[in-house]
C-alpha cells in the first residue's frame, strides 16, 4: 500500500478536469522514470549511431551520460539539473551544428539529427511528469524515424523491444503515488504491447492504403542502392564486391526455364569513351525489335529497393507493369520513380528471336570509338577483316581468341590504364564480366558490327524453402549485343566463352589469400556444409515472407490479399467497416481477459459470505453497507428476542460475535497471517445456526 | 388552430431550452446521487472515461506518424503506428479496469478544531486480484493518490481545511485515475456521507479561567493532581450515560449482565463553571465560542474539573473523556441548524 498526500493550500482550479490534468501533470517524475528512460532509449538510438553525423552521436552521449549521472549522484532527492540558460546555449549550438551538417532542419537526415538533439536536451530539463510524458512520445517517434534506414526483421525486433521499454516508462511516469518494481514495469508494457498486437493485425490488414507520396519525397530519402551503376568502367575496379545481398526474387508461374538461359536485362550501355561505358543520351531513330518464340514464361518480381528508375526482367519481356516499359535499347525501365520495393508481373521469352530491320543510320552510335584508343586491338582486329572475317564469323573469331589465349576470369583484375582494352587482351589477361564484354564489345565495333554492352544479372538460385528464386547482387553480369545482317541484336555472352575449368582454376586458384571468398560467388557457391545451406534457405525464406507480407503489403497487395479472404473487390469503405467489425471483435476479447469476473478468491471474505448467509437464512440479513460489527450487535439483539435456550444462545453469541470481529481484523487490519485465516475459515464452519 | 395556440404560449428561449436539455442529459450520463452513507461500489456505470490532453496529443502524434509512413512507404511505420493505436485502446480498458469495481468505505473523521484541517478517512477495498495504482481522491480542496494492492485495501486520508465550527461534511470527491498510460482519465463521482465536527476555534490564550460566582470562589484542584478516576460502579439510571464504560459495555449487552459506570473524585465538588451568559455581550456568538473553548481547553490542561453552561445546556462538571467530547460537541453544534447526529466515529 503506498499513499502519497499532497494539499496545496488553495488550488488554482477553474475548469475541474483541465486543472486536474495538469496537477497530475505538475507531479514530479520519479528516479524509476527517469532511469526507465535511459535504458529504453538505447535500442532506440543505438540504432541511429551509424547514420547520424559523429558530433551529435558525442553530443547525445554526452547528454544522457550527464543525465544518467545527476540521476545516480542525487539518489532519491531532488534532482539537481542545469540552468534554462545553459540548455537555450545548449540547444541555440544544436540547432546551428545541425544547419552546417546538413544545411537545413528537415528532411530525412536532418530531421532526425535535430530530434536526437532535442530529446536528449529534454532529458536535461526533465522534472515533472509533463517533461517526461514529452521525451516518451518524442521516443516514440524516433523509433520511427530508424525505419528511413532500415525494415529488417532485425530492426523490427529491436522495435518490439524499444516499444515495451518506452511505454514501461510512460508507466512509470504515471505511477502517481509510488514507483513499480522495474521488472513488474515492464512486465505491464509487455502485456499491453502483447494485447495491442491482434488489433494491430487487423488495423495492419484492413486499413485502408494509399500509394504514397502525399508529399514530395526529400531528395535523401532513399538509402537503398543497387550492385548495377549507371556506367561500367572495366579496369577502374580493382576488386568486385561480391554482395550476397538480394537484388530481387522471383516467383515463376510456369515452368521454370534453365538458370543457364536467364539473362536479367538491366542498363544497355552503348556509349564508350576509351574508358567508360554509358547508357545512350537521348533516344536513338528506331527502337529493337524481336518476335516471340518458344516458350512464354511468366513470373513476379520482387524487386528490391533501388535507387534508379529500372526494373529488370528475363529477355525478352513482352509483358511488363503498367509503370514499366522498354526502352529502345530493349532496357527495362519503371516511369514511375518509386524508392520501396517492386512488386510486378512479367512475361518473357527466353528463346525469344531478334528482327533486324534497322538502317544504317539508327545503327551509327553503335559503333562509335574513340579515336587513337586500343591500337593494339585494332590492328589485331584488322588482321581478322584483312583475312576475311566478318559478320558471324567475326564473332565466333574473337570469342575463339578468349577461348584459345591464357585468359583468367578473376574478381581481384588488375587496373588498367589509358588503353584498357589493349592491357587486358594483350598483357593482364585477367579479368571478369565487364572485362570480357568490354573487350569483346569494342572488338566488333572496329570490326564494323553494331555492338553494345547490356548489364543485368545472370542466373540465380532457387530456395527449396519457400521456392522463390533469388537473384542477388553477386549475379550481376555484363554481356554483349552484337547487330548483324539478317538477325538483328543477337545476344553474344564473351565471359562464357572463358573455358569454365579456368574459371574454376581462377576462383580457387588464382585468387590471392588475402581475398575473402565472397559466401556465394556466381561460379563456385563454396559452401562449406549442407546445414549451413540449409539455414541459410530458411532463413531467406522468412526474410522474403517478411519482404513479401509485411514490407511489401501495398494497396495492390493488400486488395489481392483481401480478395483471397473472400472480399469481393473490397473498397475503403467494405474495408473500414470490416476493420470496425474486426477492431470490436479483438477489443471484446481483450475486455474479456481484463474484465472477466475475477471475483476474489479470498477464504476470508468467501468464509465471511458463507457466514452471511447462514445468519440469513435464519433471518437476520446483514444490510448492504452494514459494518461486520454493527452486524454482529444486531444479530445479538435479533437472535435474543428468538428465546433460544440458554447454552446454545450464548454459544452462538458467542461464536457471531467473534467471527465479526476476527472478520474485521482480517479485513481492515493491517496485517493478516495465514493461521488467523484457518482459524476464521474454522471458526464459520463450526457455528451452528 | 393548434397550431396557434401553441404559437401563443410563452416559449423558452432557444439556448436555455438547450441548455436545458443539455443539463437533463449531463444528469442523465452522470446520475448525482448526493451523499450517501456506507460502502458505495464503482460499478459499471459509475465509471466514466475520456481522453487526457496527452490522449489527444498521442492521437495527434500518431496521425503524423501514419502520413509520414504513408508518404516514405514504410510498412514498419505502420505497423509501429497501429501498435501505438492498439496500445491506446488496450490502455483504456486498462485504465477503466483500475476503477471500476472498486469498493468505497467511509471510515471515520476525528473531531478537529476550526482553522486546522480535518482528516477524512476513507478505504479503498480492492476485491480484484491485480493491482489498483495511482487512484486519485481529489476534492477542491486538495488530492491524494493510493495504491491498494491486490486483494488488499487502502487508506486514502483527505484533508480539509475546517474554517468554522459545526459538521463538516465532504464536498462531493472525484475518484480518477490516468494508470497505466495517462492516455485516458477514468473517473466516478462519489460524496460518502462522513461529517466531520469542527469545534469551535480556540481563542488565543490570555484571559484567566473564570471564577465560578455561586461557588467558594476557587476551581478545586482536583483529586490533589493525581488521577480522577477512582473505579467502576454498577450504573444506574440516575448516572450520565457518558460515564458509562463502553469497553465493558458490549460484553454486559450480550451477556445481560449489569452496565457500569466510571466513578470519578472530587469532580462534583468542581465549581468552574464555563457559562457562556457571563461573558460580556460585546462579544459576538463565534467570539463567545472560541473564549469557552480556550476555557476548556486550559482547564483540561490545568486538570480542573469544570461545568459548561450553553443555552438549555448544562453539562458536567467533569473532566477529561468523555466529558470533554462532549462539551466540546456542544459548543461546536450550539445554536447551528444541523439536525443532531451521531457520533461521527
Amino acid at each position: 500500500m503506498a499513499v502519497k498526500h499532497f494539499f496545496p493550500k488553495v488550488l488554482p482550479m477553474t475548469r475541474e478536469t483541465l486543472a486536474s490534468d495538469a496537477v497530475s501533470q505538475d507531479q514530479p517524475a520519479s528516479r524509476m522514470v527517469m532511469v526507465t528512460l535511459l535504458v529504453a532509449l538505447m535500442p532506440v538510438l543505438g540504432p541511429h549511431v551509424s547514420h547520424l553525423p559523429a558530433w551529435c552521436t558525442a553530443f547525445a552521449g554526452i547528454m544522457f551520460a550527464w543525465r544518467g549521472w545527476l540521476t545516480w549522484r542525487s539518489g532519491f532527492a531532488p534532482v539537481k539539473l542545469p540552468s534554462k540558460w545553459l540548455l537555450m546555449l545548449l540547444l541555440a549550438l544544436a540547432i546551428a551544428a545541425t544547419l552546417w551538417t546538413h544545411r537545413t532542419l528537415f528532411g530525412r537526415d536532418a530531421g532526425v539529427t535535430f530530434v536526437t538533439l532535442m530529446l536528449s536536451l529534454k532529458l536535461l530539463e526533465t522534472r515533472s511528469k509533463r517533461d517526461a510524458v514529452v521525451a516518451v512520445f518524442l521516443s516514440y517517434f524516433l523509433i520511427l524515424t530508424n525505419f528511413f534506414y532500415s525494415q529488417t526483421i532485425g530492426v523490427a525486433a529491436l522495435m518490439l523491444v524499444s516499444l515495451v521499454l518506452i511505454t514501461s516508462a510512460l508507466i512509470a511516469a504515471n505511477r502517481d503515488a509510488a514507483p513499480m518494481p522495474a521488472l513488474a514495469q515492464t512486465r505491464l508494457a509487455g502485456v499491453i504491447i502483447l494485447q495491442a498486437f491482434p488489433m494491430m493485425l487487423v488495423l495492419f490488414v484492413l486499413f485502408p492504403r494509399v500509394n504514397g507520396p502525399l508529399w514530395g519525397l526529400p531528395a535523401d530519402s532513399t538509402a537503398a542502392t543497387s550492385g548495377l551503376s549507371e556506367s561500367m568502367s572495366p579496369g577502374q575496379i580493382t576488386s568486385l564486391s561480391l554482395s550476397d545481398g538480394v537484388a530481387f526474387r522471383v516467383k515463376f508461374n510456369s515452368p521454370m526455364p534453365k538458370e543457364s538461359t536467364m539473362y536479367w536485362r538491366g542498363p544497355v550501355l552503348s556509349q564508350f569513351d576509351g574508358r567508360n561505358w554509358r547508357m545512350q543520351a537521348g533516344n536513338p531513330l528506331r527502337p529493337s525489335r524481336f518476335e516471340e518464340a518458344g516458350v512464354a514464361v511468366d513470373y513476379t518480381v520482387t524487386l528490391e529497393p533501388l535507387s534508379k528508375p529500372w526494373l529488370f526482367a528475363l529477355e525478352m519481356p513482352t509483358k511488363l507493369p503498367e509503370y514499366g516499359r522498354l526502352t529502345p535499347d530493349l532496357q527495362p525501365i519503371n516511369t514511375k520513380p518509386t524508392q520501396s520495393r517492386l512488386r510486378y508481373d512479367a512475361r518473357s521469352y527466353p528463346a525469344y528471336r531478334p528482327v533486324a530491320y534497322e538502317e544504317r543510320i539508327d545503327l551509327a552510335p553503335y559503333l562509335v570509338l574513340p579515336p587513337r584508343s586500343n591500337l593494339r586491338t585494332r590492328e589485331l582486329v584488322g588482321t581478322w577483316q584483312f583475312e576475311g572475317t566478318k559478320g558471324e564469323a567475326m564473332v565466333a573469331r574473337a570469342l575463339r581468341y578468349f577461348r584459345s589465349e591464357e585468359f583468367f576470369y578473376t574478381f581481384e583484375p588488375p587496373l588498367l590504364d589509358n588503353n584498357p582494352v589493349d592491357e587486358f587482351l594483350f598483357i593482364t589477361k585477367r579479368g571478369f564480366c565487364e572485362h570480357y564484354a568490354s573487350a569483346f564489345t569494342v572488338m566488333m565495333r572496329m570490326a564494323g558490327i553494331p555492338a553494345r554492352v547490356v548489364t543485368g544479372y545472370q542466373g540465380g538460385e532457387i530456395n527449396p524453402v519457400d521456392g522463390f528464386f533469388i537473384v542477388r547482387q553477386a549475379d550481376a553480369h555484363a554481356w554483349s549485343e552484337v547487330w548483324l545482317k539478317d538477325r538483328g541484336w543477337v545476344r553474344v555472352d564473351p565471359t562464357a566463352a572463358v573455358s569454365p575449368a579456368r574459371i574454376e582454376r581462377g576462383l580457387g586458384g588464382a585468387l590471392p589469400q588475402r581475398f575473402a571468398q565472397p559466401l556465394i560467388a556466381r561460379y563456385a557457391p563454396v559452401w562449406s556444409t549442407d546445414a549451413l545451406q540449409q539455414f541459410k534457405f530458411n532463413w531467406e525464406a522468412v526474410t522474403n515472407t517478411w519482404n513479401q507480407w509485411v514490407l511489401n503489403y501495398s494497396p495492390d497487395r493488400q486488395k489481392e490479399t483481401l480478395e483471397r479472404l473472400g472480399m469481393k473487390t473490397p473498397s475503403w469503405q467494405d474495408m473500414v467497416i470490416a476493420m470496425t467489425i474486426g477492431m470490436g471483435l479483438v477489443s471484446l476479447v481483450v475486455t474479456g481477459w481484463l474484465l472477466k469476473a475475477r471475483r476474489e478468491h479470498d477464504p476470508v471474505q468467501r468464509a465471511w459470505e458463507r457466514f452471511c448467509k447462514r445468519l440469513a437464512r435464519a433471518g437476520v440479513v446483514r444490510a448492504p453497507a452494514e459494518g461486520p460489527l454493527d452486524f454482529a450487535r444486531r444479530a445479538a439483539t435479533e437472535l435474543r428476542a428468538r428465546q433460544l435456550p440458554e447454552a446454545a444462545f450464548a454459544a452462538l453469541l458467542s461464536g457471531v460475535q467473534a467471527i465479526a470481529v476476527t472478520y474485521a481484523a482480517l479485513r481492515y487490519g493491517p496485517q493478516r497471517d495465514a493461521a488467523g485465516v484457518r482459524q476464521f475459515t474454522q471458526m464459520v464452519k463450526e457455528l451452528h445456526v | 388552430m393548434t397550431g396557434t395556440t401553441t404559437a401563443l404560449q410563452p416559449q423558452p428561449h432557444p439556448l436555455i431550452a438547450r441548455m436545458f436539455r443539455y443539463s437533463m442529459i449531463f444528469n442523465w450520463i452522470f446520475q448525482p446521487r448526493g451523499p450517501e452513507s456506507g460502502e458505495v461500489f464503482l460499478n459499471q456505470r459509475r465509471v466514466f472515461i475520456f481522453p487526457t490532453r496527452y490522449g489527444f496529443f498521442f492521437a495527434l502524434s500518431l496521425l503524423a506518424m501514419l502520413a509520414g509512413s504513408i508518404n516514405y512507404d514504410l510498412s514498419l511505420g505502420f505497423v509501429l503506428t497501429f501498435f501505438l493505436a492498439s496500445a491506446g485502446l488496450v490502455a483504456m480498458l486498462h485504465t477503466f479496469r483500475n476503477q471500476v469495481h472498486l469498493m468505497l468505505r467511509p471510515v471515520k473523521a476525528e473531531p478537529v478544531f476550526a482553522g486546522e484541517s480535518a482528516a477524512f478517512e476513507l478505504l479503498l477495498i480492492n476485491q480484484k486480484n491485480f493491482e489498483r495504482a495511482a487512484l486519485w481522491l481529489r476534492c477542491a480542496e486538495g488530492f491524494t493518490i493510493v495504491d491498494v494492492p491486490p486483494n488488499q485495501h487502502a487508506a486514502a486520508i483527505l484533508r480539509i481545511p475546517a474554517a468554522a465550527r459545526g459538521l463538516l461534511r465532504l464536498p462531493r470527491l472525484t475518484i480518477e485515475t490516468r494508470y497505466p498510460l495517462g492516455l485516458l482519465r477514468a473517473w466516478s463521482y462519489w460524496q460518502p456521507d462522513l461529517p466531520c465536527l469542527v469545534y469551535p476555534r480556540p481563542a488565543t490564550a490570555g484571559a484567566a479561567l473564570p471564577v465560578a460566582p455561586e461557588g467558594s470562589g476557587e476551581g478545586t484542584p482536583a483529586g490533589s493532581g493525581t488521577e480522577d478516576f477512582a473505579g467502576l460502579r454498577e450504573h444506574t439510571a440516575s448516572d450520565s450515560p457518558r460515564h458509562i464504560a463502553w469497553k465493558s459495555a458490549t460484553l454486559a449487552l450480550e451477556t445481560g449482565g449489569a452496565l457500569l459506570t466510571k466513578h470519578f473524585y472530587g469532580s462534583a465538588s468542581s465549581d468552574l463553571i464555563l457559562d457562556i451568559n457571563t461573558l460580556p455581550a460585546t462579544l459576538g456568538l463565534e467570539e463567545k465560542l472560541s473564549q469557552l473553548t480556550r476555557w476548556l481547553l486550559d482547564a483540561e490542561a490545568a486538570r480542573l474539573a469544570y461545568r459548561l453552561r450553553l443555552g438549555a445546556y448544562d453539562i458536567g462538571p467533569g473532566l477529561a473523556e468523555p466529558h470533554r467530547s462532549e462539551c466540546l460537541r456542544a459548543l461546536a453544534l450550539y445554536e447551528l441548524r444541523e439536525p443532531a447526529i451521531t457520533a461521527a466515529a
